[in-house]
């Protein structure tokens, strides 16, 4: 009996998240048809994202309103990149003759725009702004010794 | 029909696969965005299946990053204030990157003597695909090729990002979600959200900056490159 209940539940969890998803959905569609129209060039799911930030922000929406769908989309979100990158197999000419030299550009520039990025963004928030330890995210800074550890094994 | 279904699930299967290696082995390589690819490649060319059939029968996923895009307000959310509290060294460190990533692209491409139709392309490769296939049409390049080379950045990003932040001992959430974000658009944030949620709302942050910073000075600047 307690096995059926834990089951329920998790349908139901299952079917809120769906239906989150849906309304995340539709909330995306007329930013996107409007961006279309106006030929806008940043996409129409980037603005909607800014918006519904700001939604959240104010009050507008609540969190709990798309929360379970929400963190279930990002947590995949990868794979919602595979078909796109799958794409690369059309431009197998183009990697043979040009591909080394493609490849050291994107690599060299990459590395560049990231270290460039991020040693001005650390230099400007100083060592003020530490990871939070829990999902919710407090600013307190954890002490420089454990946190250092903790850094270290976390890229080890 | 059955073939569309098959892609479809297939490509669910090998994700899911990837995901649980990766899981395993936490290396940089395999990834499972860059592991999923390699094995679909394979097969596509295997059953050689032209990729706008496969692209067709997986457009239901592709069509879920609109709203996992929309739901990257919630990380946004949740850290407002320390967002908020760093908005000039988030914008000075966009700009500093996009400009960065606009003016060694094309450097770069001109010294190996790459065409000037890769050359234009290769500019706005920073940025979302949307984005950079928008601009790429705008300063005379080719918005397929640009796409092309968006996903390579991605990969070169979701390996180069970790070694990077390694290297510079990088310490804040700021600093490490902003150049995932700047440098690997959605596939870096979607790696920084791995690292942690404060990283992941800098990433979304920096995605959406980039991509709004390169529209406006890209078609200005690249010309004059």
């Amino acid at each position: 009996m307690a096995c059926h209940g834990d089951l329920r539940q998790r349908a139901r969890r299952a079917g809120i998240a769906c239906l989150q998803i849906a309304g995340l959905w539709l909330f995306c569609l007329p930013f996107q048809w409007g961006c279309a129209r106006l030929h806008c060039p940043v996409p129409g799911s980037l603005i909607a994202m800014v918006v519904l930030w700001v939604m959240l922000a104010v009050g507008i929406v609540k969190e709990r309103w798309i929360g379970q769908g929400g963190d279930l989309l990002l947590r995949h979100m990868l794979l919602f990149f595979v078909p796109a990158a799958a794409g690369i197999v059309q431009y197998g000419p183009l990697l043979r003759t040009a591909g080394w030299r493609l490849g050291v550009t994107v690599a060299v520039s990459t590395a560049l725009v990231m270290a460039i990025t991020g040693l001005s963004a650390e230099a400007g928030a100083g060592r003020k702004w530490r990871a939070p330890v829990g999902a919710s995210g407090s600013d307190v800074p954890s002490p420089p010794q454990v946190n250092r550890k903790r850094e270290e094994m976390r890229h080890a | 029909m059955l073939k569309l279904a098959l892609w479809l699930c297939g490509t669910i299967a090998v994700y899911a696969l990837c995901r649980r290696i990766y899981g395993w082995t936490r290396w940089a390589l395999l990834s499972p965005v860059f592991s999923s690819m390699a094995v679909l490649c394979v097969l596509l060319w295997a059953t050689r299946t032209p990729y706008t059939e496969y692209a067709a029968a997986t457009h239901a996923l592709s069509a879920l990053l609109a709203p996992a895009t929309v739901a990257l307000a919630l990380p946004l959310y949740r850290h407002t204030r320390l967002l908020r509290q760093h908005g000039l060294t988030i914008v000075a460190s966009l700009i500093a990157g996009t400009l960065t990533a606009l003016v060694t692209s094309v450097v770069f491409a001109q010294r190996l003597h790459l065409t000037a139709a890769i050359t234009r392309s290769i500019a706005p490769r920073s940025v979302t695909t949307p984005v950079a296939m928008a601009i790429a049409g705008q300063v005379g390049g080719s918005p397929v090729l640009a796409a092309a080379f968006v996903t390579f950045t991605a990969f070169c990003g979701l390996w180069l990002g970790p070694l990077i932040i390694r290297r510079f001992r990088l310490r804040t959430a700021l600093a490490r979600g902003l150049l995932m974000g700047m440098g690997a658009h959605g596939i870096g944030t979607s790696r920084a959200l791995e690292m942690g949620e404060a990283e992941g709302a800098a990433a979304s942050l920096a995605m959406s900056l980039a991509a709004v910073i390169t529209a406006l000075i890209a078609p200005a600047l690249i010309p004059r490159l």
